[in-house]
């Protein structure tokens, strides 16, 4: 039953991620990519989130209430973007069956390496001394009914929040798709979320191998490099590792989605510099990420301003310095909360005091 | 980055850090390789795609001088590693790889750079199932002994929360699986215990009982029988999970615990505390639900 739990919420959170990618990445009028829009969407579905945990969290409000109210806005995204763009996936899905069968074997084999990556994510056993507070935060959240108010390691009362980490809503979201499904924290995580991640990943692979190669033999051998590397590069930093033996944590998405889309988005401006609504995806697409891992407050802004930093210079167009600006402004505002938390600025508190 | 920080190694931070990063793979090497690719093979696209983020990385990220600066606002030694990420290695190699195999038309030359690069992820890499495929033992990812122990305490406890110790790995993977397992030791105490001893006036700090059963239990340090179960009144301390063959069970037994039962590797061990504590979650009912802060400075 949990198996079958487990897929549902697989199949749950790709519905949502395209639903909500779609009001960024879907239009009538152009080409528009599924891995893309599934990423983007990705982003939306925890930026989102992130705007109803924060006020349900800092008044010490139940973990169920904020289930309950998140089904809301999940389900108004699903009715309209289906209203809006049902025919366009449609369209889609169609066009993606007619190049299945046109490129039957790219496409076999494109499914054949990410299921074999998936079932690794999913069936190995790694130890992590990160899970011991990511995971039993889950764990802890629906056990108490409570979001962050309880200390994942020891499960004791806290004070107050550890902002290190309560900004970083993406575990939060894992504790009410437990409340909503009845999965347990662990299988969430571990399972749930490292396919989703997964899939997300070899999505967004085979994108960039699509831009580069439009002839599929090529693309193809182009994804078992990049497959490649991520099964025989590893340390313990690399982002291969965290995506191989990690692929739950906030950190692995930030290495292995945000910094990939991101690329991407640069690719697709380089591509057509009067592209709408890139920016747009950049700024969800870092907004997502500040709400997903604290670590993308250093690691974002820093891929960003190395990306369009160049490129406004060289293609003499100032404007898009103000624009990258305002799209990492959700990582600098976190960073700045951040600092002035650890060096005892401010707390917050667990119960309301005088 | 474990066990190297900026204050020290002051310039030679990053060249520490690029070492560890790549632990002796050719990760590096290879995007260094690929940029020198596209910068003589490479047409426009590929060098306005790639060459200026580069330039701009070697210029920030790998520069010696930039981690020393950022130091000086946050202590980054522990997660400098992570702008490493940044590089597009996993998009700028395979890319020039692929471009090498299919420029190359004698079938020959072909199958000749294929068995290099073949040569140069084997040789030059390290693959991540070297030591073998684990595979989980149920569908929670933890070993099913740890869940036979959770379910031996709470069914011996007969309350809804329980206070114990575990050793290392157990005790980081109890609470993902069982929230209601509340545990004495936190993991940055552990992993201090894991690493340093307990100084006289550590063990004599009336703060921090706790000290006690990591020096007893961890270090295997002596602590006085009676200052042992002292501690563990003082925690809540109920029970203590011990590997078979722990070196320090006879202690345990000696100072006063008993076996409240064991599996194939574990021995669960028992402390009837004087009190029981009342384990409970905070009562939020007709609390005022409003954000409550402190500037503290």
């Amino acid at each position: 039953m949990i198996i079958v739990k487990a897929a549902a919420v697989l199949l749950a959170n790709f519905i949502m991620y395209i639903a909500f990618g779609s009001f960024f990445c879907v239009r009538k009028d152009r080409r528009w990519s599924v891995a893309v829009t599934a990423a983007v969407g990705f982003f939306a579905y925890y930026a989102l989130f992130f705007v109803f945990c924060l006020p349900i969290m800092f008044t010490y409000r139940p973990l169920t209430l904020l289930a309950r109210i998140w089904l809301a806005p999940c389900l108004a995204a699903l009715a309209v973007s289906s209203a809006l763009f049902g025919r366009l996936w449609i369209a889609k899905t169609k066009e993606l069956t007619e190049d299945f069968a046109k490129r039957r074997s790219l496409w076999i084999c494109v499914m054949a390496v990410t299921m074999v990556s998936v079932c690794l994510a999913v069936i190995t056993y790694s130890f992590t001394l990160d899970a011991a507070y990511y995971v039993a935060n889950v764990a802890t959240n629906v056990d108490t009914d409570m979001i962050n108010v309880y200390d994942p390691f020891t499960g004791s009362w806290q004070d107050h929040f550890e902002l290190r980490y309560v900004f970083a809503s993406y575990f939060a979201n894992d504790a009410v798709i437990c409340r909503l499904a009845g999965l347990p924290a662990l299988v969430q995580t571990k399972t749930v979320m490292s396919a989703t991640v997964m899939i997300i990943v070899n999505m967004l692979y085979m994108r960039i191998c699509g831009y580069f190669f439009k002839e599929h033999r090529r693309a193809l051998l182009m994804y078992v490099f990049m497959t490649g590397i991520n099964f025989m590069f590893i340390s313990l930093y690399t982002a291969s590792n965290f995506l191989m033996m990690r692929t739950y944590e906030g950190k692995s998405v930030v290495a292995n989605i945000s910094v990939i889309l991101i690329f991407i988005i640069f690719m697709e401006l380089y591509e057509n510099e009067d592209a709408k609504g890139l920016f747009l995806m950049l700024f969800i697409v870092c907004t997502g990420t500040a709400t997903v891992s604290s670590t993308a407050n250093m690691v974002i802004p820093a891929e960003v301003f190395a990306l369009f930093v160049p490129y406004s210079i060289a293609k003499k167009k100032p404007g898009i310095l103000a624009k990258i600006v305002l799209c990492i402004l959700p990582e600098l505002v976190m960073m700045l909360v951040y600092v002035l938390y650890v060096k005892g600025y401010f707390a917050v508190y667990t119960f309301p005091r005088q | 980055m474990q066990g190297v920080n900026v204050f020290e190694n002051g310039i030679g931070y990053l060249l520490k850090c690029l070492s560890l990063y790549t632990s002796g793979t050719g990760f590096f090497v290879m995007y260094l390789a690929a940029l020198a690719f596209i910068l003589i093979k490479g047409n426009k696209r590929d060098k306005e795609l790639f060459l200026p983020h580069a330039l701009l990385l070697i210029l920030t990220v790998y520069n010696p001088v930039v981690p020393l600066i950022l130091d000086k606002i946050f202590d980054v030694s522990g997660e400098y590693y992570r702008l490493f990420w940044i590089a597009p290695v996993i998009i700028l190699v395979p890319y020039v790889l692929t471009e090498i195999i299919f420029s190359i038309e004698c079938t020959y030359k072909k199958v000749a750079a294929s068995a290099i690069i073949a040569a140069m992820f084997i040789f030059g890499g390290n693959f991540v199932y070297a030591n073998g495929i684990d595979v989980a033992q149920n569908i929670y990812k933890i070993d099913d002994e740890l869940i036979e122990i959770s379910d031996m305490i709470h069914a011996d406890s007969g309350s809804e929360y329980t206070r114990a110790f575990f050793e290392y790995e157990y005790n980081m993977e109890i609470r993902q699986y069982d929230p209601k397992m509340l545990l004495t030791i936190d993991r940055e105490q552990y992993l201090y215990a894991v690493n340093y001893s307990y100084t006289d006036e550590m063990l004599s700090d009336e703060d921090h009982p706790e000290y006690k059963i990591l020096a007893v239990l961890i270090r295997n340090q002596n602590v006085s029988a009676d200052d042992f179960t002292d501690a563990l009144e003082k925690t809540g301390t109920r029970y203590v999970v011990l590997t078979k063959g722990h070196p320090q069970t006879e202690y345990v037994r000696s100072a006063g615990l008993t076996e409240a039962g064991s599996t194939e590797m574990h021995t669960i061990f028992k402390y009837d505390l004087e009190e029981l504590p009342e384990y409970g979650l905070i009562d939020y009912t007709g609390v005022e639900h409003r954000f409550s802060y402190r500037r503290l400075k």
